[in-house]
């Protein structure tokens, strides 16, 4: 092959990773009686991260944060968030949402592609009234959260329980106690290393829209 | 301090630290880490929950008890895949945890080693101006410092020798004093005898002349008062001659209190004013000793205590007693004459050891004894000293080197 046939297949190449590492479709932004909401969330449960993460029957947080900007720059803030857990025993997605408008939903999926379908057609309000009227400019952050807080404390928990050397019971049994009184260096080095145990987002997007249209 | 050396210790020390830290990090928790979070536990804990939910199935009764196992095996399952998740900043606090507690072993053993580095240096510095106080001619040096280390020794034997050489220069500062007044009486002794023995002549051919001559009674009487006078100025040149020429002791190894016994089973009846007691210690006090010259000093003591138990009673009839007592003091042993006497007027204390100083009346005698005796002493190595004298009684303190095997060997 002549070099300069190398040099585009090349490019070529690389534009192709560049696509790929293009985040999502921005959501549909609506100005509308409750607030800003946004709706045809972008297609993330395809990527392959998340969809192995959905898999693992830990609950996936996808959460939204929202900054609106009014013309005279007055910025108000909101958020909306969708927990999705799949029952590994019952092999059922149990998705719960909540949004700017405190009203909460709790719904059964029995397949990925009803899932898909619900997250497609869903729709978050992000910021309340009467902040939202007077909005221009929405920047939306989404972050995918790879387990709960419930989940993480409960690791936590475990983990010092793991790691004490007073130990007793079965590794799942927590008890409160452990983390109440440190009574070693063990502890201590526990309760130190048990604050490493976060959620880091396994993902995270932002859009910035614009009201009368549609930016990235 | 030196600070380059300070710096390569630390140095040191830092990269032995980090080289411990890393190893224990990759081998030791990197290992267990990686141990905890194999995927083959995780795979194995997969298939166990696939099979609770198969087994549930075939067996429909039990599947309580299948889902029960199932949930527990999913939250164990849960919090390895969050440990995993966390991996890298678990790892990172660890590694935080090790070095902090690194450096605070770190900081600790080089605070303790600066902390211990300046008390040295404190030390060092008070024993160079112990040091430069010494050879500046200061006497009786205190530093103060009982360590039992290297320094503390040190600390000792400089105090030691301040002590050594103010007892020496003490010594020598009396010896030479002594042996002015040594030539003194040399010289007047000298001079002394040569018109005395003339005039003693010649006071014989007077008495010869005298002798039968009835009618030169009063003369023969004046020639006998002149001849007694003339007695006693023998004497007196007899003792500044005894005085100027104090031979040296013959020492030879004694028991010190064996010595003593003897003297007061010896001089016991000498003098009629004194009882003479001896507590002996029980064991022998070996000395290097003149026995004569001991004897000496003793006849000196008790002569003195006898003349003042006298003086101190108004019919000249004192009586009294002189104990002998013994002990051992750092390298010497030593003997206290005790008497119960009337003691030595606060005045004269200070200056009891000074040729011709005396409390007797003029003419009774010359304030040699003392001045003598601890020449004698000195000549031994050892010393004589006034330990305590009031209306009580008096003590005086015989000390000798004490005789060592080993040493004289």
């Amino acid at each position: 092959m002549r070099a300069p046939a190398r040099w585009v297949l090349l490019l070529v190449a690389l534009a192709g990773r560049l696509e790929a590492a293009q985040p999502p479709a921005a959501p549909l932004v609506e100005v509308a009686r409750d607030g800003l909401a946004i709706s045809r969330l972008p297609a993330i449960l395809a990527e392959p991260l998340v969809r192995q993460q959905l898999a693992t029957g830990l609950t996936t947080s996808f959460v939204f944060t929202a900054t609106a900007r009014s013309a005279a720059g007055i910025k108000t803030k909101g958020a909306a968030r969708v927990d999705v857990r799949y029952e590994l025993w019952d092999e059922v997605y149990i998705v719960s949402r909540i949004d700017a408008t405190g009203k909460a939903a709790r719904v059964v999926l029995p397949t990925f592609e009803r899932l898909a379908e619900w997250w497609r057609d869903a729709r978050l309000v992000l910021v309340r009234p009467p902040a939202a009227a007077a909005a221009r400019l929405l920047e939306v952050r989404l972050g995918v959260l790879p387990f709960s807080q419930a989940e993480q404390l409960d690791t936590q928990r475990w983990f010092l329980q793991a790691l004490s050397a007073e130990k007793s019971g079965s590794a799942g049994a927590v008890s409160d106690a452990v983390e109440d009184q440190p009574e070693s260096f063990t502890q201590l080095i526990g309760i130190l290393l048990k604050g490493s145990i976060d959620r880091d987002p396994l993902l995270e997007f932002q859009w910035r829209l614009a009201l009368a249209g549609r930016t990235r | 301090m030196n600070l380059r050396s300070a710096a390569v210790t630390v140095a040191g020390m830092l990269l032995a630290a980090g080289a411990v830290l890393w190893l224990f990090e990759r081998q030791i928790s990197g290992t267990w880490f990686r141990l905890g979070l194999q995927p083959e536990i995780v795979a194995a804990l997969e298939r166990s929950m696939a099979d609770q939910k198969a087994l549930a199935r075939l067996d429909p009764q039990a599947r309580e008890a299948y889902h029960a196992r199932f949930e527990a095996t999913q939250t164990l399952l849960n919090h390895l895949r969050i440990l995993q998740h966390n991996r890298k900043s678990i790892a990172r606090r660890w590694e935080a945890i090790l070095l902090a507690a690194v450096l605070a072993v770190l900081a600790a053993a080089g605070g303790a080693h600066l902390l211990r580095q300046s008390r040295l240096d404190a030390r060092i510095e008070r024993l160079r101006l112990a040091l430069v106080a010494l050879s500046a001619g200061q006497e009786e040096l205190t530093i103060g410092d009982r360590g039992r280390d290297t320094l503390g020794r040190i600390a000792g034997m400089i105090e030691e020798t301040s002590r050594a050489m103010a007892r020496d220069r003490k010594r020598l500062a009396y010896l030479r004093n002594l042996s002015v007044w040594q030539e003194t009486a040399r010289r007047h002794a000298h001079e002394m005898r040569t018109p005395l023995t003339a005039a003693r002549l010649e006071l014989a051919r007077v008495q010869r002349l005298l002798e039968g001559r009835e009618d030169l009674c009063d003369a023969r009487q004046a020639a006998g008062s002149v001849d007694e006078e003339l007695e006693r100025l023998g004497r007196f040149t007899q003792q500044f001659t005894s005085f100027a020429r104090l031979p040296q002791p013959r020492q030879a190894v004694h028991d010190l209190a064996g010595v003593a016994g003897e003297f007061v089973g010896t001089f016991a009846n000498a003098w009629s004013n004194l009882q003479l007691h001896c507590e002996p210690p029980g064991h022998p006090l070996p000395a290097a000793l003149d026995r004569d010259m001991l004897r000496q000093v003793l006849v000196n003591l008790c002569d003195n205590s006898s003349l003042a138990l006298r003086a101190g009673d108004s019919r000249g009839e004192g009586r009294g007693t002189v104990t002998l007592r013994f002990g051992e003091q750092g390298r010497g042993v030593f003997l206290d004459v005790t008497d119960d006497g009337p003691g030595i007027p606060p005045e004269i204390q200070p200056r009891v050891f000074e040729p011709y100083v005396t409390t007797r009346r003029v003419g009774e005698g010359m304030g040699l004894g003392l001045a003598i005796s601890k020449k004698i002493l000195l000549d031994h190595g050892g010393d004589l000293e006034l330990v305590r004298s009031s209306g009580a009684g008096t003590t005086f303190r015989l000390t000798f080197p004490r005789h060592v095997e080993d040493a004289a060997a």
